[in-house]
């Protein structure tokens, strides 16, 4: 709260409204956390009229949770974070609590973020990480929730395990990382590719190759906030409100009208996460 | 100015001016003596504070006309030709008495002698024309042999700030504050208020700062009167969630206001009287209190109590490492605990827990549990 003057400051809001399908609403990067009122009513004020709550760990999972059932603008997903999962002292009894969580409200619509992390994860937690990844696509097609795979520096053994478990029928890449050629290995297993901040950032030239070859019926856009804040903010702190620096892009690299792509972008959320919501 | 005059009235001599004028009136008196009458004749003129008349004596000198005509000469008064001088016939004799002339120059009176008949005469005597200043009579007014009292206010430039307009500055021939201010045209009510004080003495080149202050009565209808947002904890909803229970509603009233004005610019404004219509209606939001246990946070310290005890806090095996932490006797006292750790809450295990992990910058003194759990060491 004490940190407000931190952020940067609102962008031109956006012809329509859109959703943010990736944020910690509840992560402070930089003193406290803003109250969740106050970052959606900011996001609001923007165009962005709908969030999708992530809480990925056992302590995070219930707020999110609570924060789905509180707020109408909000769904949540739930999971064990990859870099989460070698930590648990029982993968066993933190799955079934996920589970209990993940069935605990209708607005809880995820099951994510899970995958796998070869970035932060080593050997040593890497069998632990499949394993949880594996129960956490197992867990997202027997409730029917959407599955959000997070992948970090593990593209095709991301693919294997989702090849061997089978895909759901509702799946999206987190935070999508890749290039044009695994853009559109995703897309043959009928994911959707949510682009962050990243794809603002100067060096992310293979990224935009992507995100310029996805189906418009395909593109979802979100922040990971309070990280990968886009160009220009690069480095400060993520919110909501800031996800129409990255749909600008998004419009400009595909050379599509802004205002459609706003559209296309709220309709496929409302399809990757079972269905419209909000007041 | 007043330094200036003070000057005048300590060096006070009129000395030379006087003698100018009686130099004057000797050459006049000798001049008529030669061009007059046979030298034996014994009738004189005499002129007395300018009125002249005969006089005879058998006298030869000045001294003895004037005792002869029944005039008493003190050191303050002026007589031409010298008492001592020789007289003949026909020879003016001038006399002119002294008299006090009572002078206050800017409130500060001292007397002085003067042997002219006039006020501006005197003024002049006495070396100090004030010729911009205001006198209290006019300057050809006479003056008798019992003197005049005389009030002088010089004139004075002075800096003015006026109802918070740019200070100005004016020539303003005045004693006071208030008599400034009323040369200006400026009128000073009640409440208004002047730096220095209405009734303080001007000197020149001061400052003076008139500040204008008004009250006035406004009467508001309807306006609206805000609600309040009653907020209420509650622990069964995580910090960061709110939930507005009933929105809160504006309520009106009639009021009456004493508004103050300083220079114009409200200053304050305070409720005399009121009538409420319709009262506010006080939003209730429901805010979430409980913690969410994040890295750092207690949760890690539950996950470590389950690795290193099974979440026992309460454990005691006998074997020298107490509580759900497993803390050595030494560490625990060492970090302030007191007792055993078994025997006290979770809470303040934790307390502790956190001191050593700050202390030591990580949780290395759990080695294995903390390397289980991929904590920082």
């Amino acid at each position: 709260m004490s940190r407000r003057s931190d952020l940067p400051p609102a962008p031109e809001p956006l012809p329509r409204p859109v959703v943010d399908n990736h944020c910690h609403l509840d992560i402070a990067r930089d003193g406290e956390a803003l109250p969740v009122g106050e970052a959606l009513a900011a996001a609001a004020a923007v165009g962005v009229t709908r969030i999708v709550q992530i809480g990925c760990d056992l302590e995070r999972a219930p707020w999110a949770v609570q924060a789905a059932a509180t707020y109408d603008a909000v769904v949540a997903g739930v999971a064990l974070h990859p870099n989460e999962a070698p930590r648990v002292p029982d993968l066993d009894a933190a799955m079934a609590e996920i589970e209990t969580l993940a069935r605990a409200h209708d607005k809880v619509r995820a099951v994510g973020e899970t995958g796998l992390d070869h970035f932060r994860t080593g050997e040593e937690g890497r069998a632990v990480q499949v394993e949880s990844f594996r129960r956490h696509i197992d867990l997202a097609k027997r409730l029917d929730k959407t599955l959000v795979i997070h992948d970090r520096d593990a593209h095709q053994e991301v693919l294997r395990v989702l090849d061997e478990e089978g895909a759901p029928p509702r799946w999206v890449m987190h935070c999508f990382s890749g290039d044009a050629l695994f853009a559109r290995a995703c897309l043959d297993r009928g994911a959707y590719l949510s682009f962050a901040g990243t794809v603002t950032f100067k060096n992310a030239e293979p990224l935009r190759g992507a995100a310029r070859m996805t189906p418009r019926d395909r593109v979802l856009v979100e922040t990971d906030a309070p990280f990968l804040t886009p160009s220009p903010h690069r480095g400060r702190t993520n919110a909501s409100f800031l996800v129409p620096l990255t749909m600008r892009l998004l419009a400009e690299v595909r050379g599509d009208d802004l205002e459609s792509l706003c559209e296309a972008v709220d309709d496929n959320t409302s399809d990757a996460f079972g269905g419209t919501w909000g007041g | 100015m007043r330094q200036k005059f003070g000057k005048f009235l300590t060096a006070s001599s009129s000395r030379p001016r006087l003698l100018v004028a009686l130099a004057t009136v000797v050459a006049l008196a000798v001049g008529g003596t030669l061009a007059g009458y046979a030298a034996l004749t014994t009738s004189y003129r005499l002129t007395v504070d300018g009125e002249t008349r005969e006089v005879s004596s058998t006298g030869h000198t000045v001294a003895d006309v004037l005792d002869s005509a029944g005039i008493e000469i003190t050191d303050r008064d002026l007589v031409a030709p010298d008492l001592d001088e020789p007289v003949a016939e026909g020879s003016r004799i001038v006399v002119r008495y002294g008299r006090p002339v009572e002078l206050t120059v800017d409130g500060e009176t001292e007397t002085h002698w003067v042997t002219s008949t006039d006020v501006a005469s005197a003024l002049g005597e006495l070396g100090t024309p004030f010729g911009r200043a205001e006198l209290s009579t006019t300057r050809s007014a006479a003056i008798g042999r019992e003197g005049l009292a005389l009030e002088v206010v010089t004139p004075k430039n002075l800096v003015l700030s006026l109802a918070g307009a740019e200070p100005v500055t004016r020539t303003v021939t005045a004693l006071t504050v208030e008599e400034a201010l009323a040369e200006l045209g400026v009128e000073v009510g009640k409440i208004d208020k002047t730096k220095p004080a209405l009734d303080a003495t001007l000197d020149d080149g001061d400052r003076v700062v008139f500040t204008d202050f008004r009250i006035a009565k406004r009467k508001v209808k309807g306006e609206p009167v805000p609600f309040e947002t009653v907020e209420e904890p509650d622990d069964s909803m995580y910090e960061g969630l709110s939930v507005t229970e009933r929105e809160g509603e504006t309520g009106a009233r009639n009021v009456t206001y004493k508004v103050v004005f300083k220079n114009g610019k409200l200053l304050r404004r305070t409720v005399l009287a009121q009538k409420v219509l319709t009262k506010p209606t006080n939003a209730l939001v429901r805010v979430g209190t409980a913690s969410v246990a994040t890295v750092g946070g207690s949760g890690v310290w539950d996950r470590l109590a389950e690795c290193e005890s099974g979440g026992n806090w309460a454990t005691n095996t006998g074997n020298g490492y107490y509580g759900g932490l497993q803390f050595s006797l030494s560490t625990w006292q060492a970090y302030g605990g007191t007792g055993l750790p078994s025997n006290h809450s979770r809470e303040t295990q934790i307390a502790i827990a956190t001191k050593l992990r700050d202390a030591s910058g990580g949780y290395g003194a759990w080695p294995h549990c903390a390397s289980a759990l991929g904590l920082p060491r």
